[in-house]
């Protein structure tokens, strides 16, 4: 066993350090180290573990004296069991007391203490897990050297901007640049191999950037060198420098790399060094590999790349030191400005020229323009997890609630025993907030098992580095403690404000709780039956959202499709190129046994880019997709043609002035008029030249939710043809496409293909409703279960407050039915105003949940009235169940003990 | 409290802390314990009998050296005085008296 595994894990080395143990710290953890090591080797790191767990709780609470020093009584865990003594009241160790107090606690009543501190882990848990999940995707700052100076590059233009960059004009403002330092990116994909020949199986990305780009952010080197500019120079010997994290996981931590030669899509390629695993560079997702433009010629069998490259990359800088990021701005602009050639082509409006550039911060995910939008779903998320954390607070503010009134006769002796109420208060205090420290650390142990199956849930689990970090830790200690101490605030200044004398007069003073508490719990209850409604209402429509996606007909045969993605050569510009090549590839596909039928479309279904348009009509945005396709796409799609024709192949070739629209377009557009041979000029004034031919059925082919959908098919144009898509039909897509594959590179292997299966396309799109329904219902759940724990513990408390009052009703003649009415009615009066309350505020909030719910309305009566169902179905027998069990007791019985 | 007299668990800690001879510190106390008595002994009962028993004199501690096999840390050795060894004597005394009392009256 190595030295590391006899090591106490982390978190209890960090525990071992937080604790209070005065002077002998050094020798109380010196010992416990040993014993870890020894009950390692001995018993395994579990056992270890656990029997820590219990040395550490056993040195906190076992009553002992200080060794050398008598006099010392108010250090560490110095011990005096004589209570109560004046020195203690107030030294330092005073509160370590409190704590010793409430440890005790935890004995007396292990059920009720068990459910409620074991609710608020499980908040506790769901809070840390959300929040390491966004601190990893989205607050954690991008891994580079001080990132608050390093900006993305933005292109602007007459109507908008772009974030792609021909290479010459990066080129030129790395040149002209003085006051920032400009560097540039270009994702691109290559198959990785360590031998020569083998293709890998699936792409890998890559990063091409310029020489300087790792230098210039950041990204040193573990093992030999970093990037640097010469690596661009013209006849410079290709090389790639690894992702720490595809060096360790794919490489098994391979020492010996650097100088070995690998394959990247087949082109040997130099490893020179390994990038420091904290460095990401201004991306969300790191590349495998990053490799310099001097290399990209190189690997893709392309000319190298200079001025005339028509590459498009992604340009970021680093402002200067002492540099102003609008001195910088304004310098790049003026460069930018003088780029006559370098702009946006439109359809409509030609060529749009740079006009400047916008420095947007890159600092993290959550800095640049949408950092403001970004903010507020952070903060949506956040409130969510507030709301159920204080879900959980009202219950165990419930139950201290309940243990104050109970404990007032001690509370009164230990104040007439002259503790000040300011120690009282400070005990109740302490007690609440180690509930919360101790629900707080089964919080972060649960979440450190929650946490993968929440990321493999919503995406794929190597993309970011979701261990828990100093962040992570700061928060849950931070709501532990806010948690305790806010569910501890109003008990304890209840319980501490007791009536001395008549306390101490009276036996029955404890028996009816004062009406403040009572109208505490009560609004708990109301707070907690409100929050519980608006969660539940949210899940039930994703649930109802989900449960429609199941039943979503798309329109189109998607588990038939699989798509081939080309990129052409930048240096192959010519339409002529990628007509030919289409021309040979559609024969020779449509040859092979296994296909179908194939056909070129630009916007293949589900294919991740769309043209859309979106018209302003009767006040909401209507969204019309255009697509360009060949005359065989319906056939092949498998579209439903219903009035007309599809387009022929000679008005393809001519580029006729045709059009196959959806029916929505139809109803929407020409209000039920004969479309065949009818122009589009109702739908927009520069499609009026156009004329229908042919109505398909409306099919989903893009975005699942939000309506208002038309499409617009037109032919394929010579231009379009380098954008293609290959859409191939065939009895097993995954199996099929790999013959399509084959067939395409032996046409010209310096076209790069990515290939889709549709099914799997749609099965991710259809994914993210699903998870959005299995997480809120899983929130929602832990909120109903929170809130009925609430509800249960309360009634059962205040039906046993109540035991003597409800038995001399029974004696004068209520019947049991009365008397569960009574009760039912009194709690259930909180819960139904919480339930009304909660209900408006759902009704108000759901606005924006619009977006991202799938095919149903926001105000979905089943939903709603689902909701509504659940928290009272819930709720009743949490009630009754008290309610009956006190009813059904012999009222005589007690009424003699009474 | 029971004064000077020995409960049990501080018998068997000084009887750990004898058997181990002088300088023996915290962890082989209690995995001597444990052994001996087949009982979970946690090491926060073990710090408290220990300090008992030096408050009553019937061991004494001192910071030791500090030694390159504990990764250079100090560690509070201990040992037993002639008073913890007289009273551990004298309890094996009474209860060999008590043992001989039931054994006599079992044969007759």
């Amino acid at each position: 066993m190595t030295p590391r595994e006899t090591r106490p894990p982390r978190l209890m080395r960090w525990l071992l350090a937080c604790l209070p143990l005065g002077e002998r710290r050094v020798e109380i953890e010196v010992d416990l180290t040993e014993l870890f090591a020894i009950r390692a080797r001995t018993h395994g790191r579990i056992h270890a573990s656990w029997r820590l767990m219990r040395d550490i709780l056993s040195v906190i609470t076992a009553p002992r004296r200080s060794v050398n020093e008598p006099e010392e009584t108010s250090v560490g865990i110095a011990t005096l069991p004589h209570w109560p003594i004046a020195s203690l009241m107030n030294g330092p160790g005073a509160w370590l007391l409190d704590v010793r107090h409430g440890l005790r606690l935890f004995g007396k009543h292990p059920a009720v203490i068990g459910a409620t501190v074991g609710g608020l882990a499980l908040s506790i848990a769901v809070g840390t897990t959300v929040f390491t999940i966004l601190n990893a995707t989205v607050l954690r700052p991008y891994g580079m050297d001080d990132p608050a100076s390093v900006v993305r590059v933005q292109m602007l233009i007459k109507q908008g901007m772009s974030n792609e960059w021909p290479y010459h004009a990066f080129a030129d403002m790395r040149e002209r640049a003085h006051q920032s330092r400009v560097e540039a990116s270009a994702q691109e994909r290559a198959p990785f191999s360590m031998t020569a020949g083998e293709t890998g199986a699936r792409d890998d990305s890559v990063l091409i950037v310029s020489g300087g780009y790792l230098q210039a952010l950041g990204g040193r080197a573990v093992l030999g060198r970093t990037l640097r500019p010469s690596d661009d120079e013209a006849g410079a010997a290709p090389v790639v420098v690894l992702n720490h994290r595809f060096w360790a996981a794919r490489l098994n931590r391979d020492a010996g790399i650097v100088g070995k030669t690998v394959w990247l899509s087949g082109t040997p390629v130099t490893v020179v060094g390994v990038i420091d695993q904290t460095f990401t560079g201004p991306v969300d997702q790191p590349p495998a590999f990053w490799a310099p433009f001097g290399s990209y010629g190189a690997i893709y069998r392309d000319r190298p790349i200079n001025r005339t490259s028509t590459l498009s990359v992604r340009v970021v800088a680093r402002v200067g030191e002492h540099v102003e990021r609008d001195a910088a701005e304004r310098e790049l602009s003026v460069v930018a400005a003088a780029l006559s050639d370098v702009g946006i082509r439109t359809e409509s409006d030609g060529m749009l020229p740079v006009i400047g550039v916008r420095l947007d911060g890159a600092s993290s995910p959550m800095d640049g323009p949408d950092s403001a939008a970004m903010l507020l779903v952070v903060g949506a998320i956040l409130l969510i997890v507030g709301v159920i954390l204080a879900l959980a607070c009202a219950n165990v503010a419930n139950l201290l609630l309940a243990g104050a009134s109970a404990r007032t006769r001690e509370i009164g002796i230990r104040l007439a025993l002259g503790a000040s109420r300011g120690r009282i208060l400070r005990q109740l205090l302490g007690e609440s907030v180690l509930i919360g420290l101790v629900a707080g650390g089964a919080g972060l142990l649960l979440s450190l098992w929650l946490v993968p199956i929440v990321v493999s849930a919503v995406g794929p689990p190597e993309s970011h580095d979701v261990r828990p970090d100093g962040a992570v830790y700061l928060f849950t200690a931070v709501i532990a403690i806010l948690s305790g101490a806010g569910a501890g605030l109003a008990p304890a200044r209840h319980g501490s404000r007791g009536d001395l004398v008549a306390v101490l007069k009276s036996q029955s003073a404890q028996a009816s709780g004062p009406p403040a508490a009572s109208r505490l719990r009560r609004s708990f209850i109301g707070f907690q039956a409100a929050a519980s409604i608006l969660l539940l209402v949210t899940a039930a429509l994703f649930l109802r959202g989900a449960l429609y996606m199941t039943r979503l007909e798309l329109g189109f045969d998607a588990d038939r499709l699989a798509t081939v993605t080309p990129s052409f050569p930048s240096s192959e510009l010519r339409p002529e190129m990628a007509d030919a090549y289409w021309r040979s590839a559609l024969e020779q596909v449509r040859g092979l046994p296994t296909v179908e039928q194939a056909s070129l479309a630009r916007y293949p279904p589900f294919g991740g880019t769309t043209s859309v348009t979106n018209l302003d009509r009767d006040g909401g945005i209507y969204r019309i997709y255009e697509n360009r396709t060949d005359a065989e796409y319906f056939a092949t799609a498998g579209f439903r043609l219903l009035r007309g024709r599809g387009y022929r192949a000679d008005e393809v070739r001519a580029n006729a002035p045709v059009a196959v629209v959806s029916e929505s377009i139809v109803r929407d557009f020409l209000g039920g008029a004969e479309p065949i041979g009818a122009t589009l000029s109702a739908v927009a004034e520069p499609l009026s030249s156009i004329t229908i031919v042919g109505v398909v059925a409306d099919a989903v082919t893009a975005r699942i939710r939000g309506d208002g959908n038309g499409t617009i098919y037109r032919p394929l144009s010579s231009m379009d043809l380098r954008d293609a898509r290959l859409v191939v039909r065939s009895a097993q897509p995954s199996a099929n496409v790999r013959d399509v594959e084959r067939t395409l590179l032996g046409i010209d292997p310096r076209v790069r293909l990515v290939t889709n299966v549709m099914s799997h396309d749609v099965d991710s799109y259809m994914n993210e409703p699903r998870v959005l329904a299995g997480m809120s219902a899983a929130v929602a759940s832990l909120a109903l279960v929170l809130a009925v724990l609430g509800l249960y513990g309360v009634t059962t408390f205040v039906v046993n407050q109540r035991t003597w009052e409800l038995h001399v009703r029974q004696a004068i003649g209520a019947s049991t039915g009365d008397i569960v009415r009574l009760l039912v009615r009194q709690s259930l009066t909180p819960v139904l105003i919480g339930l009304v309350a909660g209900l408006m505020v759902a009704l108000a909030a759901v606005r924006v949940l619009t977006p991202a719910l799938s095919g149903i309305s926001p105000y979905d009566p089943a939903a709603i009235l689902g909701a509504v169902g659940v928290l009272v179905g819930t709720a009743l027998p949490a009630v009754v169940s008290p309610a009956l069990r006190a009813a059904r007791t012999d009222a005589a019985a007690v009424l003699r003990q009474c | 409290m029971k004064g000077d007299k020995l409960g049990e668990f501080e018998e068997f800690a000084l009887l750990a802390v004898y058997a181990l001879k002088d300088g023996t510190y915290g962890v082989p106390i209690q995995q001597y314990m444990e052994k001996s008595t087949g009982r979970t002994v946690t090491m926060g009962a073990v710090y408290a009998a220990l300090s008992r028993l030096e408050e009553k004199g019937y061991v004494r501690s001192a910071l030791g050296d500090a030694t390159p096999v504990r990764g250079g840390k100090r560690k509070r050795q201990y040992e037993s005085t002639a008073a913890g060894i007289k009273a551990l004597h004298d309890l094996k005394r009474v209860r060999e008296r008590i043992w001989q009392a039931i054994d006599a009256r079992g044969r007759a």
